[in-house]
């Protein structure tokens, strides 16, 4: 009776195997992945596994600090490896601008396939859930980040991990279609594909040794004294406009602000759900995993309590699964002085990170 | 459960396979069932809607058919009468309530009614007033079965936005034994993979455009010019809707049912007219058998003609929504085809038909044929006659490029289609696929149309079909 159908069946099925035998060769090989444009979201992807390959020294105890932003501006490698110069430790940035738990688990895994290749994992996560003031599990910007690591056995377990139902549905078609979330890459490189051969090229050449120059902001924030009763500056003296915006939006808002009940309770799935999957990774490895709460702003050290972890974070320190810094390690450096905007480090704040880490990582790492 | 979701392509896989397993008999019963699951997943109140509907133009049927005279006409107006009162109470009360309030300078707040519109339901009594209509006419022998005729009204692949489908074409394939012969399976296919690309990639990607320049918002950050707001609203809704109809009669056809075009390339019409025998064509000729010849068509005079004309644009305009812009929108195009009609009739009387008609005068009646129906596109999607006084002015300003240069797709994307309208202009391509190429052939280009849908789609915005609020 189905006889009726074998056509049909027929061109469909051979018409999906030409889009899957296609997807396979250009997008899940791999091979679309090195001409990602290398200021896009999935070429910020990109740019770190080229750096932490790059960096990463076979022979050596080489400890993967993975962050966002914060640890690209805040981290130096070579004065972290100056520091600890007696202890054997080479310090390898993995950070992706914006990035998180979700993400930072597919980087390792496809850094560190076998979960033994580095002698330490360092985490760069603030400590506790109620840091985090929006939906960490709904973030849609990290189907585009992971457009180049997921695979399709990842479809369940990634597409499942966020709460709404469209942005399920949009995560399992990311993997379905890996050209979906590419879409607006392909369509530039496609209308110049010269300039976009120039620029990775460049940016193969270039951006390794260029990060490695890089010696951070030398700019600071004026040190702003701060009215107690509105929480704001008293004066804005020595900040520009823009400036004054960015710190009023983006940063004295919300310094007080904890996050709505159902937004807690979601960060605390997605915390247990990701470290979780992280630290499995590494059980049984012998390899450390390692949370450090990074300066978290500007002035969160006069005005913010210290982080103290809790909730699922808690939970996995207590039962010895991870190591963590105390949060107070590094809250003397949450001044304005040793920041260039409302979120990063500059030079100073980098190198006074930088030293403290390395010689606290050493002292952690048996 | 829109057409764009994998949610329906489940349905619809699911349909086809059990339509596939069983007799002709159950595949009538299963085809009812799953129409009323599809209405159901929308909103399942409005099932009862849907039956009711069916149930009372079914038995004003067998009652109209077993009338002869006054008593068959009486029966005619009743039933007419019926489905408007159920299409005027659910779509239009609180407009005229509203209407009449403003009017009168009175609060609609308290006369109005909170009433929510049912899907498809202008498609729905549409359908039944023609029913009722053939019977009257005697055009159609009133449906025994009621199953025939639930089937007629609730068919899911036309349901919630058309195409209009008339009793005399729908209700003879029913009940035939399932079968699906390769050139209807290759037709369904095609007709599907074109109809979600015009939806997923082109109309998807331009209803941003259209919606932020109508919404007064930024586009990309940038401010998006009159014109090209315009044009990118002009493009969506023939993408959308076309598109639309493509899946539809795709569906239907894998289904075994055939659906008559609605659209054949519209913005390629040389004359007014001729759009309207281009565009939606299913609506035009129900306005032009139910209304346009009952109120004397073009046999009672030139001036008749014209009022005709005006009263069917008008109330077509209506039939789209509840608004006074739709009425503006309708009542432009009678003017327009008033006016084609009268020029043409002063150029023939006068020996210039030839001229006219010139094939080398043919781009120049295109475009401004097309020019002309992209204007009237404002009314009907400004939000307020205000909106379409200013943008009709914003058009007469000179035309600012410097969106263009940075957004070209509306551009690429008109004379795209324009030139793939060119070289296959006879649709000998799409034919040859469906006729005459190797299976393999017609698989490989059904699989590079795949690869089309995920580089080119914008599913994620998740924008539904313009013609699901009529």
């Amino acid at each position: 009776m189905f006889r009726r159908l074998v056509f049909v069946t027929r061109l469909v099925v051979v018409a999906l195997l030409v889009v899957v035998l296609f997807d396979a060769l250009v997008f899940r090989s791999g091979f679309y992945r090195r001409w990602l444009e290398p200021g896009s979201v999935a070429g910020s992807t990109r740019n770190a596994l080229r750096l932490v390959e790059a960096t990463t020294m076979p022979g050596r105890r080489n400890v993967l600090v993975v962050g966002n932003s914060k640890i690209g501006e805040g981290l130096s490698m070579s004065l972290a490896d100056k520091t600890v110069s007696d202890g054997g430790l080479h310090f390898v940035n993995g950070f992706i601008p914006g990035s998180d738990l979700r993400i930072w688990y597919y980087l390792l895994r496809e850094v560190d396939p076998d979960a033994r290749r580095y002698g330490a994992i360092v985490l760069a996560t603030p400590l506790a859930a109620e840091e985090e003031l929006g939906k960490m599990a709904n973030r849609v910007a990290d189907i585009n980040y992971l457009a180049p690591l997921l695979r399709l056995s990842d479809l369940p377990s990634f597409a499942l991990s966020f709460d709404d139902p469209v942005l399920r549905n949009q995560a399992a078609r990311s993997i379905l279609f890996p050209a979906q979330p590419l879409r607006r890459d392909i369509a530039a490189f496609l209308s110049a594909p010269a300039q976009r051969y120039e620029k990775v090229r460049d940016q193969e050449r270039n951006y390794v040794p260029n990060y490695l120059r890089y010696l951070g902001r030398s700019e600071a924030l004026p040190d702003l004294p701060i009215d107690p009763s509105t929480r704001l500056p008293v004066h804005w003296n020595g900040v520009d406009e823009r400036m004054r915006r960015g710190l009023t939006e983006h940063y004295f808002r919300w310094l007080h602000v904890k996050p709505p009940e159902d937004t807690l309770a979601s960060n605390e799935r997605y915390y247990r759900y990701w470290l979780g999957r992280i630290v499995e990774r590494y059980q049984g490895t012998g390899v450390p995993v390692v949370l450090i709460a990074v300066p978290r702003g500007p002035w969160h050290g006069s005005e913010a309590p210290v982080p103290t972890p809790g909730g699922a974070i808690g939970e996995l320190i207590a039962a010895g699964k991870v190591l963590a810094l105390p949060g107070d390690t590094f809250t003397d450096i949450e001044q304005p002085h040793h920041f260039f905007d409302q979120e990063h480090m500059n030079r100073s704040g980098r190198e006074r990170f930088t030293v403290r880490l390395a010689q606290r990582l050493q002292a952690l790492l048996p | 459960m829109l057409f764009d979701t994998l949610a329906y392509w489940l349905f619809f896989g699911i349909v086809l396979v059990l339509c596939a397993a069983l007799n002709a008999g159950r595949t009538k019963r299963l085809l009812v069932v799953a129409s009323y699951v599809f209405y159901a997943v929308w909103d399942a109140r409005f099932v009862l809607l849907l039956g009711g509907a069916t149930l009372a133009n079914y038995l004003f049927g067998l009652w109209i058919d077993a009338r002869a005279g006054s008593a068959r006409r009486r029966a005619v107006t009743v039933a007419i009468a019926a489905n408007l009162v159920l299409l005027g109470f659910f779509k239009y009360f609180n407009f005229f309530i509203e209407s009449f309030a403003a009017l009168f300078g009175l609060s609609p707040d308290s006369l109005t009614l909170r009433i929510v519109l049912p899907v498809g339901i202008s498609f729905i009594t549409f359908e039944g007033i023609a029913y009722v209509v053939d019977v009257y006419r005697r055009d159609l022998r009133a449906v025994r079965h009621p199953l025939d005729f639930a089937l007629f009204v609730s068919f899911f692949p036309h349901l919630v936005a058309g195409p209009i489908i008339r009793p005399m074409d729908f209700l003879p394939q029913v009940g035939r034994p399932f079968s699906l012969p390769d050139d209807a399976a290759r037709w369904g296919l095609r007709e599907i993979l074109k109809g979600l690309f015009k939806k997923l990639a082109l109309a998807n990607y331009l209803a941003p455009i259209a919606d932020a320049y109508f919404g007064g918002t930024p586009y990309d950050g940038v401010a998006v010019p009159a014109w090209v707001g315009v044009l990118a609203f002009s493009l969506q809704i023939y993408f959308d809707f076309s598109g639309y109809t493509d899946i539809a009669r795709g569906c239907a056809r894998l289904l075994g049912f055939r659906f008559p075009p609605n659209f054949e390339r519209p913005y390629l019409a040389t004359s007014i007219t001729e759009f309207w025998r281009r565009w939606h064509i299913s609506l035009s000729t129900w306005l032009r058998d139910y209304l346009y010849i009952p109120l004397g068509g073009n046999r009672r005079g030139p001036g008749r003609t014209y009022v005709n004309l005006l009263i069917v644009m008008g109330l077509g305009g209506l039939w789209h929504g509840a608004s006074w812009n739709f009425v503006v929108w309708g009542l432009y195009h009678g003017v327009l085809l008033g006016m084609h009609r009268f020029l043409r009739r002063r150029a023939d009387a006068r020996g210039w038909g030839r001229i006219v008609d010139a094939p080398m005068l043919v781009p120049l009646w295109v475009a401004l044929t097309f020019l002309l129906a992209t204007i009237g596109w404002v009314p009907f999607r400004a939000p307020d006659f205000a909106s379409t006084v200013a943008t009709l002015k914003a058009l007469c300003a000179l035309p600012d490029l410097g969106f263009v240069a940075g957004h070209p797709g509306v551009l690429v994307i008109a004379l795209g289609s324009l030139a793939w309208c060119v070289l296959d202009r006879r649709r000998r391509l799409q034919d040859w696929l469906v006729e005459r190429a190797p299976w393999q052939v017609a698989a490989l280009g059904a699989g590079f149309a795949g690869l089309a849908l995920e580089f080119c789609s914008y599913v994620d915005l998740q924008i539904p079909f313009v013609y699901f609020q009529f």
